[in-house]
């Protein structure tokens, strides 16, 4: 028998499947639906809906930006680089402070600095990249 | 040295979940209450509770819960008495303390020159050895450059730990294998050392290794009283960062946790103590080969306090307001007793699959579970935003029982029925250290997290992906597309646009 959810309480669904009840927890964030069962937590995008090869291809998107941009809204604490500098795969190009940590953006990859996107004291959003490269 | 005199208003300087913790302790004292808040937490929980709310500040720490000056401010402002400045932040500053006395505030927590001394680790370590505590094999260099480090490693031996005589929390910190490896860590401690701290002394100490993390809580009045409310054990750490702490200590006899309470007290006495502190020990083999030694005393309130509140049944928060308004200790020593045990979980925004990188952004879904010996101390709440600029410690999850046993158990249960959802958080890797066997043994020791921490993490992150939680995600995400399209129905059929959905229909099968 297919399973079934039934909601019995804002975001809680009761999942029957085989026979077992589960309680599921579940919100939509944009197109992503976050779940909770039994204390793991479970991501879903909207990609992955079309399959493994959606989920690959999502995850192998543009790595270079992906390593220039902040992984979380983070203050930058300091730019090393200027625009037009050289750089060596593995320097720190700029240091950004979330939450008491401080985090480096390292460089991806040897190349050269072509524009420096972001200033000291900013706060930053993940995804958006920092610099460009090369 | 005063008693202390009444207090009617207290001023917390702090955020969070012990700014919430405080707040709900003042009211139950009968006391007014002021919350301090930054630019960043006008809509937070702390705010909401107090009597009293107090803007001091942008949303850098550095300007608003670090200002000694934005604090006193606030507290002038709004016509507190007393400040209780909670952990972090402020907690530790000599400076708080001495600006409080200077303007006729009661500080809750021990006096300036007590917080620097202590804050020393250098003039700790005299001092426990003033007081005929055992303190770890180590040496403070007769001068501080590179042959003077040599002369004290040579002494202590190697393997050793190079550390700050500042600060705390392993900043600076660097364990040295052999001597060739000693100038580059001396090098690097003093950098993190000068940068974190100010200061960039060091000194030198023998690694003791495997070891256990043993605290004693303990309690100092204005009259000289000083009495121990135990120990917590608190080995389960990831880059001396504490997890996972806990009530009794599995590594301790019952003659030892005597001696080292005894210990903790002496200490207390010869720094001339006062108010609520902990003094810290790193305990060396196991039953009645077990050895001691004195590793650091924190002068204030420790995060992990409420596991001490489960077992011996002391509010430490009133406690401390008690003590500051100058009361006599209301318990002798051998009044004061362990029963059952306790654990504390730390719930951190943090995500463990990426580097444990600190987490923000929407508690789109938060609930907090509940139950027979469990108890949630938070600072947040469903709808609201974990901001970038602070601590990423959203709530402890404390669980308490008869035997280690039954609280391990309420812990685990608890934490499988602990729903955060928008942002990741730690909880399914604190759920894999309680069911780890050397966890379900007592047998953890510092260095246990960080050497099973990517095995664990993997095994969560499966489970996570599991072929039971995509087919559960699967159903649920087409009901929720069959309920957003609901909803939307109603919108248009109702004239109010009204989408919330109604109880009695979408409640299913119930029994009153």
């Amino acid at each position: 028998m297919a399973p079934t959810a039934r909601l019995v309480g804002p975001g809680l669904f009761v999942v029957e499947r085989d026979g077992v009840q589960h309680r599921v927890y579940a919100v939509r964030d944009g197109a992503r639906t976050w779940i909770f069962h039994e204390g793991f937590t479970h991501l879903s995008e909207a990609a992955r809906r079309t399959g493994p090869a959606g989920r690959a291809a999502t995850e192998a998107a543009t790595p270079d930006d992906s390593a220039l941009a902040a992984p979380m809204p983070a203050t930058v604490v300091r730019v090393l680089v200027q625009e037009g500098q050289t750089v060596r795969v593995g320097d720190v190009l700029v240091t950004l402070e979330a939450m008491k940590m401080e985090l480096p953006i390292h460089a991806p990859r040897d190349g050269r600095i072509t524009r420096v996107r972001c200033r000291e004291g900013e706060l930053v959003h993940p995804g958006v990249p920092l610099l460009e490269m090369a | 040295m005063s008693a202390g005199r009444a207090i009617s208003r207290v001023l917390v300087a702090n955020r969070g979940e012990i700014a919430v913790r405080i707040l709900r302790a003042c009211r139950e004292a009968g006391l007014g209450s002021v919350a301090v808040y930054s630019q960043a937490d006008t809509s937070a929980l702390h705010v909401r509770l107090a009597d009293h709310a107090v803007a001091i500040g942008p949303a850098r720490a550095s300007e608003s819960y670090l200002s000694v000056r934005a604090i006193i401010d606030a507290a002038r402002a709004a016509g507190a008495d007393a400040v209780h400045p909670g952990y972090g932040f402020l907690s530790e500053s000599p400076e708080l303390a001495a600006a409080c006395a200077d303007a006729g505030l009661t500080f809750v927590g021990p006096p300036a020159d007590v917080i620097e001394r202590m804050g020393s680790k250098i003039a700790a370590r005299a001092t426990a050895e003033r007081a005929g505590v055992p303190v770890v094999p180590g040496q403070v260099p007769l001068t501080q450059d590179l042959p003077g480090l040599l002369a004290a490693a040579r002494a202590v031996g190697y393997p050793l730990l190079v550390k700050p005589a500042a600060g705390g929390g392993g900043i600076g910190m660097k364990r040295v294998a052999a001597e060739r490896d000693l100038e580059a860590a001396a090098l690097q401690a003093r950098r993190e050392a000068q940068a974190a701290f100010g200061d960039d002394t060091l000194f030198v100490e023998r690694l003791v290794s495997p070891a256990r993390h043993v605290e004693f809580q303990v309690l100092a009045d204005a009259h000289g009283d000083v009495v121990h409310l135990f120990e917590r054990e608190c080995s389960v750490q990831r880059r001396h960062q504490k997890v996972i702490e806990e009530s009794p200590s599995t590594a301790l006899t019952p003659s030892l946790r005597a001696t080292m309470g005894a210990a903790a007290c002496a200490l207390a006495r010869e720094a001339g103590y006062r108010n609520a502190g902990t003094v810290e020990f790193l305990v060396e083999g196991t039953g009645d080969q077990a050895r001691f030694f004195f590793l650091e005393m924190n002068t204030r309130l420790q995060v992990e306090h409420p596991v001490t509140e489960l077992v011996t049944g002391i509010d430490l928060v009133r406690a401390q307001l008690r003590i500051a308004a100058g009361e006599p200790l209301p318990w002798r020593q051998e009044a004061i007793t362990q029963r059952g045990h306790a654990i504390e979980a730390r719930v951190y925004a943090e995500d463990p699959a990426r580097g444990f990188l600190p987490q923000s952004g929407p508690l789109l879904l938060y609930r907090e579970p509940s139950g027979p010996g469990i108890r949630v101390d938070s600072g947040v709440c469903e709808g609201q935003t974990v901001s970038v600029h602070y601590d990423p410690l959203l709530a402890k999850l404390i669980a308490s029982g008869d035997t280690r046993e039954a609280a391990r158990r309420r812990a685990l249960l608890a934490l499988r029925a602990y729903p955060v959802l928008g942002i990741a958080t730690n909880v399914a890797l604190l759920t894999a250290i309680l069911e780890h066997p050397a966890f379900l043994r007592g047998e953890v020791d510092t260095a246990f997290l960080d050497r099973e921490a990517e095995a664990l993490v993997g095994a969560c992150s499966a489970a996570g992906d599991s072929d039971l939680i995509t087919g559960l995600s699967d159903v649920v995400g087409q009901a929720l597309d069959a309920e957003a399209a609901g909803a939307a129905q109603a919108a248009v059929g109702s004239p109010r646009g009204k989408t919330a959905p109604d109880p009695w229909t979408s409640l299913g099968p119930w029994r009153v």
